[in-house]
């Protein structure tokens, strides 16, 4: 091994470091829970103080939580009920959706994260 | 006039044949293993470009890994697909690390070669990833992994180099 390749492997580790430092470390929290109603009407909604909001869907009004920074759908007129057993949202870049009301829910604000991981 | 046919391929073209056709061998056997992660190779088909670069020079090892990467995605079936841009900017990053690290001379051996061709082939196939087919933020979370991945077998494939390097020089051919 020369001196040249010692530099690179040094430069390597180095790279590495600041890799896993740079994307690796968690971000700031989502500040913002963005609500899309079967108009595509789209409002955000501050995170910061615990409530109830009711947003019209399709076939009726689905009724969101939030709760220390995290959002949940809490009633909603579809059968399935998938967007409530999908429980509590915290990070950013999560997306919810109630398909049969045609409710969207996705947080912002701080650093993006994976929704879902598919391979 | 003479014809197509008349054409006789000098000693030069005969060498990159057969050292391509080595890495193309090489390619379909690698495509053929398992994968663990997605964008995760071994990479032996890099071995082939490091050996014949420290052999022969950047010009054949380009030559080498460019007909590589078409003849062997044409073969594979992958020509064009997804794959093959990944692969191919992999490749093309790669060479213009090295053809960058080979303007110094021999100060670098086969390990350091590797080392920085397999940090520029991922590199360079992230940000092909992300612009052409997952413009997700999310993808770099997964590039520190597979960068130290990346490390990681690019000490193996330049120590492998090395002793096909020292092998070869030593029998003469």
């Amino acid at each position: 091994m020369t001196v040249a390749d010692r530099i690179v492997i040094v430069f390597a580790v180095v790279v590495l470091i600041s890799l896993y430092l740079l994307l690796w470390t968690t971000g700031p929290h989502p500040t913002h829970a963005k609500l899309t109603d079967h108009d595509h009407h789209t409002i955000s909604h501050n995170l910061d103080a615990d409530r109830f909001i009711d947003v019209a869907g399709r076939l009726g009004t689905s009724k969101l939580e939030i709760n220390r920074q995290r959002i949940r759908f809490v009633d909603s007129p579809c059968k399935s009920k998938v967007c409530i057993h999908a429980g509590w949202l915290e990070h950013s870049g999560q997306v919810l959706a109630c398909l049969p009301n045609g409710v969207l829910v996705e947080m912002t604000g701080g650093t993006r994260q994976f929704d879902a991981i598919n391979f | 006039m003479p014809s197509t046919s008349d054409l006789t391929p000098s000693r030069e073209d005969l060498l990159i044949a057969w050292l391509s056709a080595a890495a193309i061998m090489v390619h379909i056997f690698e495509s053929a293993l398992p994968s663990l992660l997605p964008g995760l190779k071994p990479g032996l088909s890099n071995i082939i470009t490091i050996t014949v670069l420290c052999l022969y020079g950047f010009r054949i090892a380009a030559w080498v890994s460019v007909l590589r990467v078409l003849v062997g995605s044409m073969l594979i079936g992958t020509f064009l697909s997804p794959t093959f841009f990944l692969s191919a900017t992999g490749a093309l990053t790669s060479l213009l690390i090295l053809w960058l690290a080979s303007l110094a001379g021999t100060r670098f051996s086969a390990i350091g070669l590797s080392v920085l061709a397999s940090m520029a082939h991922m590199s360079g196939q992230f940000v092909c990833a992300y612009f052409l087919f997952i413009p997700h933020a999310g993808i770099w979370r997964l590039f520190p992994v597979l960068m130290t991945i990346a490390v990681i077998l690019g000490i193996i494939n330049g120590i492998i180099s090395q002793k096909l390097v020292n092998r070869l020089t030593q029998t003469g051919s």
